[in-house]
């Protein structure tokens, strides 16, 4: 799905449109689910923050404005926001940092890609690592993570690469 | 692994594969979806007073623009050269001031042959600084530093000036360092040039001609005291001629009757003769004295006269070899500052930096406002 045409199921989703946020849902879940069980290593609380965060959006929707930010980066944000404050509750301020073999085996398919992508983040810092799940798990282009970690453009580049160079020199 | 591309490949791969759908997804959706929301309709319109803000702000700074290329209604400051209310040509018009004007050697009776320059420089400028003080002193130091005479000087917070003297063959090289003291946008100068080669040719007309007075009169004196000498001369061989006669006279011895009344009657005639001869004698004196005094007088006052011209033309010299100069230094606010370097009204200018900085403020990317 282009650009165009997830605006166009923000806008009908903003007009009510039932089956616009279910598409909308369908789009943005796999990506939202996995970011999240990855940071918070915890699958029923994942899902609890996913609903949590769907809610929130589908209640804030007719406020969003589009011209600012993607609809999914929005929701990452909001995301985001609820894992802090899920945290914040639990007296918290950062992540799990559970094993990614604490997981059900199913959660990923690739394990020999997993144990290697293990061995490059075990070192790389939270910050870090929320950059890297941003990038890859999200799939969102730096300029949005860089409306979402609230830094400019060229902050986010260079911390990508300091991370992914830290993360190559790890494994070696 | 040896590159950066192998690493984004993997994780990349990893990413896609992260992504997954939770178990219960179907539930999940189904329980959103059943929740009431609210719809746009329901959300007032954002204002878009800031756009209407910029372009009020751009209009008045473009007419504030228009409005200062008409010369009736200025809102910059006043310039560098605005006369002082104190000015002695403050609100008397040009031509009125160059008819009041004295004009004591008028231009057109100088020759065009005489090639000589005469020219008196005149030197003022402006300053301004935001440390007047220190202007002062370093334009007291400089004026020094090129063998001047400062005249007097006064510094405050607001204003000063110093009064100078300093060699005409310096005055460009003076110009130069007193421009480096501020940047030139806070420099003003006159120069103003007086041709004092009518005076020059005045003082040496006069000058040859008090010379000319004097020969003559030296050499009436002279011609004088030859005239006298001869007079005296011929008196005195007159005299002589008598006495020498009366001697003869009365050493000659006759018992002739006729002989001695002859004798007599001559001595009687040399007598008179004699007085009259002394008479004269001392009419003489009387007069040499008397025209000698008054043409000596004469001299005396025109030597008086041809070493005042002299001192005159001395001092002509001297006010050619030297610049009178003036600076006046005074203190410039930063309004004045930023006026200086604007091209055009300086309101203009701030209402353009509003108006710009209410646009940005407007395209700038928002914060996400999270729910």
């Amino acid at each position: 799905m282009n650009s165009a045409d997830e605006r166009l199921l923000v806008v009908k989703a903003q007009g009510g449109d039932r089956e616009a946020i279910g598409q909308l849902w369908d789009l943005l879940t796999p990506k939202l689910y996995g970011y999240l069980l990855n940071t918070l290593r915890h699958r029923p609380l994942a899902e609890d923050i996913l609903q949590s965060t769907w809610l929130k959006a589908i209640e804030a929707l007719p406020k969003f404005q589009q011209k600012h930010i993607r609809v999914g980066s929005w929701l990452f944000a909001i995301a985001r926001n609820e894992c802090r404050q899920h945290w914040r509750k639990s007296n918290r301020e950062v992540g799990l940092n559970a094993s990614l073999n604490e997981l059900p085996s199913n959660t990923y398919i690739d394990s020999e890609n997993q144990i290697l992508v293990e061995q490059m983040l075990a070192p790389l810092s939270e910050d870090d690592r929320e950059l890297i799940r941003l990038r890859y798990i999200a799939d969102l282009p730096l300029n949005e993570i860089a409306k979402i970690l609230n830094l400019n453009f060229v902050a986010v580049r260079v911390r990508l690469h300091r991370a992914l160079t830290r993360a190559k020199s790890s494994l070696n | 692994m040896n590159n950066q591309h192998d690493i984004e490949d993997v994780l990349t791969s990893w990413g896609k594969n992260s992504r997954q759908e939770p178990v219960n997804n179907q539930i999940l959706k189904s329980e959103i979806l059943s929740k009431e929301f609210a719809t746009a309709k329901k959300i007032a319109p954002t204002r878009a007073w800031p756009l209407w803000f910029s372009l009020s702000l751009t209009g008045v700074a473009v007419i504030l623009f228009f409005v200062n290329l008409f010369p009736t209604v200025n809102f910059s400051s006043p310039k560098l050269w605005a006369p002082s209310e104190s000015s002695p040509t403050a609100g008397v018009s040009a031509p009125q001031n160059s008819i009041i004007a004295p004009d004591y050697y008028p231009r057109d009776v100088t020759p065009v042959s005489d090639n000589r320059e005469f020219l008196k420089k005149d030197y003022n400028a402006t300053l301004r600084s935001r440390d007047v003080s220190e202007l002062v002193d370093r334009i007291q130091i400089t004026v020094r530093g090129f063998n001047g005479r400062v005249d007097g000087s006064s510094g405050s917070v607001k204003n000063g000036y110093v009064s100078f003297v300093i060699p005409a063959s310096s005055l460009e090289t003076f110009r130069a360092q007193i421009k480096t003291l501020v940047p030139g946008k806070f420099y003003a100068e006159q120069i103003y040039t007086q041709n004092l080669l009518p005076q020059k040719q005045s003082i040496e007309q006069s000058r040859t001609e008090a010379e000319k007075t004097l020969a003559q009169l030296q050499a009436s004196r002279q011609q004088l005291i030859t005239a006298h000498s001869s007079a005296v001369n011929s008196l005195q061989q007159r005299l002589n001629a008598v006495a020498k006669e009366q001697t003869a006279l009365q050493s000659e011895v006759t018992f002739d009757p006729a002989r001695q009344a002859q004798i007599n009657a001559r001595l009687d005639q040399l007598a008179k003769q004699k007085i009259s001869l002394q008479s004269q004698l001392v009419s003489e004196n009387n007069s040499y004295s008397q025209k000698l005094g008054s043409w000596d007088s004469q001299i005396s006052y025109t030597q008086t006269n041809l070493e005042n011209i002299q001192k005159q033309d001395q001092s002509l010299v001297d006010n050619v070899a030297t610049v009178q100069g003036y600076i006046a230094i005074n203190w410039i606010s930063l309004w004045e500052a930023a006026d200086l370097y604007m091209s055009g009204p300086l309101v203009a200018w701030l209402f353009l930096a509003a108006a710009l900085a209410v646009y940005l403020w407007q395209r700038r990317t928002p914060e996400i406002l999270l729910p």
